[in-house]
């Protein structure tokens, strides 16, 4: 059923910007949703739930089979899990009155989200089954599996973490990302974010900071908490200390092999649900264990990898593992899913209410090295800089059918690197596993080249 | 003594083998279809090489696979991509080789080489077949064509069809499109080999061309390729004796180099 807004929902700043979101939800009929579809959906949502099980009980029998894995990765198996204890903690905060708000792109401040007393919880699904429903609503509308996969499993409610969402926070970066955040209405309230796309001048910025403070108005009348200076201010520093362990997890991979990369994004993933400190504890507790074991995981002949391109999203473990089965280590990454999200902490001058919005608006909006920004020559700078840093010999950048603005940017990066002389290999995959021989044999070529060029041998 | 190694390349369609002599003498070439025992097809062709030249089949033999079904291939010191073969394989075909493209089976592969000879860049087609071998065969069941003919009728052609499609289902029906129209034969085989000569220019021109260029794989035997691909790049490239063996012989190649390697202790 649709989900509507009462009367007494706050009017907008503006007559635009109302017609754009609270308007749209108050449409009564479902725009894309017929009464037909949605007749296969228990029969989906059993098959979706048992493959997505299965996927996450394989990989993380993968992940923890691997040699010298720290025992401290546990914590991160046990939340790998969408049906597991995670899910029961947040149905008990929505018992008891609490709001959950879905985010559907990395440019969310979530800090906001989170000083209203809601959870957030990231949208975007990597589950591969949940493409069919999504396909037989659309057809072959050529749109990437991320996106296909999210509104799939939230057509047949195959998520508990979407199906607890009350509201839907959801950029406008590409065309999947604004046709699915407007298709998503037809089943739960959506705030479509306008977010500009081009990084300069002034309209530019003030657009987005006023796009900003829309998002802080919804999810404070969505949660009846005013956000204060005090709890703005709290939630930020909840955040930077997170970046912090995260960015010090990050500073044990720089040189050495601590652990491998399947896992570092894991611990990644995990941030997008679970309870943030709790979290940041962990990654500090997995720091401290790195730190004293001193553990090297892997060999020291593995080329260093460095992972960039379309999300890699939780169960789709597709091009990591390929990458790490074919003996090449991923030390850095330049995901949505994992350091963009990460990486940049928000820098405040001034803690008065206006200065921290600006510098929330800013922090995600201009490091942002989304490929539906321009300019956006962060994005090659980026790269070169952490594969500097991260001793990494080669760039593996991995784009999502259909993910156009990936695809077109790794032109511009793949020619940026080859004047660094620092190889990139360009895989174009789905969710699916019938590429996969395909795609190692292209991986396993990109790697021994790597082993060849330092011994001039092969 | 002779050092004796053998690449075996299990393509998509073939499996063909190289044995080497110190690794860089040829003691033979031997290939067969591919078939579900790969393993069996391989082990035969060698025996049929080593029993051809007088060889002891208890010879000791380094071997290191490639291709697709490089891991179906037991008794192997190692294994390589076929990009790694291919390249070592041209530069043994030919010592000034910076370029090599494999018109394989279901692969189009151009492999950039450094002075080294070591690989510095490849790139491949997707899950696309267009400009393949199979995707010809399946122009040459539309046209009604044998492989014998398919070699070099395309060279007697005086005009050259207009074939705009390029998958292989499309490029298929224009085909037949194309014969009811009654355009000659040759005419609209030239045209196919411009489209592919089309295809690989693309890849090479983006990878940045270089010289020499080497022309493998089993489609590089197929002159009206060569001539179309030489139009296309405007330049001459060079085709070994036996294209569909480049990648056993660089496989073979490997296979000495690592077998010396690991003799000394390294």
């Amino acid at each position: 059923m649709v989900k509507l807004f009462g009367k007494g929902d706050r009017h907008s700043r503006t007559e635009s910007r109302e017609s754009r979101t609270i308007a749209s939800l108050k449409t009564k009929e479902r725009r894309y949703m017929t009464e037909a579809m949605g007749a296969n959906a228990a029969a989906q949502r059993e098959r979706i739930i048992s493959t997505c099980k299965a996927q996450i009980e394989r990989q993380i029998g993968n992940m923890k089979a691997l040699p010298g894995r720290s025992r401290s990765m546990e914590y991160f198996d046990k939340l790998a899990d969408f049906y597991g204890p995670r899910a029961g903690e947040v149905k008990k905060f929505k018992e008891t009155g609490g709001k959950v708000v879905g985010t559907l792109c990395v440019q969310v401040p979530a800090e906001i989200i989170s000083a209203a007393g809601a959870v957030p919880v990231r949208f975007c699904q990597g589950i591969h089954e949940a493409v069919h429903p999504a396909n037989e609503l659309l057809g072959d509308a050529g749109l990437c599996p991320l996106a296909k996969s999210t509104l799939g499993t939230k057509m047949v409610e195959a998520n508990p973490f979407l199906e607890m969402a009350d509201l839907l926070v959801a950029p406008t970066p590409c065309d999947a990302k604004l046709k699915i955040g407007e298709i998503l209405q037809d089943f739960m309230p959506v705030l479509l974010v306008n977010m500009p796309r081009a990084k300069v001048g002034e309209t530019t910025r003030r657009q987005w900071l006023e796009e900003v403070r829309i998002i802080k108005d919804r999810v404070e009348e969505l949660t009846g908490k005013n956000i204060t200076r005090e709890s703005l201010r709290a939630s930020i520093e909840t955040y930077q200390r997170a970046r912090k362990a995260w960015s010090e997890l990050s500073e044990l991979r720089k040189t050495g092999r601590p652990m491998w990369g399947r896992d570092a994004l894991l611990v990644s993933q995990a941030f997008g649900y679970d309870h943030l400190d709790r979290w940041t504890e962990n990654v500090k507790a997995l720091v401290a264990d790195l730190t004293t074991s001193k553990v090297q995981v892997g060999d020291a002949e593995m080329p260093r990898i460095l992972l960039a391109g379309s999300p890699i999203i939780w169960p789709n473990w597709k091009i990591p593992t390929l990458i790490e089965d074919s003996k090449g280590i991923i030390v850095a990454d330049e995901l949505c899913t994992a350091t963009r999200l990460l990486y940049d902490p928000v820098v405040i001058d001034e803690w008065t209410m206006d200065g921290m919005m600006a510098a929330l608006a800013e922090r995600y909006m201009y490091p942002c090295t989304c490929p539906c920004f321009t300019p956006n020559q962060e994005r090659e700078e980026t790269i070169v800089n952490r594969c500097r840093d991260y001793k990494a010999e080669g760039v593996v950048f991995h784009v999502l059918r259909g993910c156009h603005l990936n695809s077109l940017d790794a032109t511009r990066i793949e020619l940026r690197l080859k004047k660094e002389r620092i190889p990139m290999l360009k895989i174009e995959s789905e969710y699916d596993e019938g590429d996969v021989e395909q795609i190692r044999t292209r991986i396993e070529a990109f790697i021994e080249m790597i082993v060849a060029r330092k011994e001039f041998l092969i | 003594m002779t050092l004796f190694s053998a690449g075996v390349d299990v393509g998509t369609m073939m499996v063909k083998v190289v044995v080497l002599a110190d690794g860089k003498d040829i003691v033979g070439i031997r290939m067969a279809k591919t078939g579900p025992d790969v393993n069996t097809i391989a082990t035969g062709l060698i025996a049929e090489i080593l029993k051809e030249r007088g060889i002891d089949p208890g010879t000791q033999l380094h071997i290191v696979s490639t291709g697709a079904g490089r891991k179906n291939i037991t008794n192997v010191i190692d294994s390589k991509t076929e990009f790694v073969a291919f390249a070592r394989g041209a530069r043994a075909a030919d010592p000034n080789a910076h370029m090599v493209v494999d018109i394989g089976g279901q692969g189009l592969r151009v492999m950039e080489l450094d002075d080294m000879g070591v690989m510095a860049n490849f790139a491949t087609n997707d899950k696309c077949s267009s400009g393949t071998g199979c995707f010809l065969d399946a122009m040459a069941f539309a046209l009604r064509l044998q492989e014998s003919e398919m070699a070099d009728l395309g060279l007697k052609a005086h005009k050259v069809a207009n074939i705009q499609a390029t998958c292989t289902i499309f490029a298929e029906s224009e085909c037949i499109s194309l014969v009811a129209k009654g355009v000659p034969k040759e005419e609209i085989l030239a045209g196919l080999y411009g489209m592919v000569a089309k295809k690989i220019a693309g890849m090479v021109t983006r990878m940045g061309l270089k010289q020499d260029i080497v022309l493998a794989g089993g489609v590089s035997a197929y002159p009206g390729v060569v001539k179309a691909v030489e139009n296309e790049l405007k330049i001459k490239v060079f085709v070994p004796q036996n294209p569909e063996a480049v990648g056993a012989l660089g496989a073979a190649v490997i296979a000495a180099l690592v077998a010396k390697k690991r003799a000394g202790g390294g």
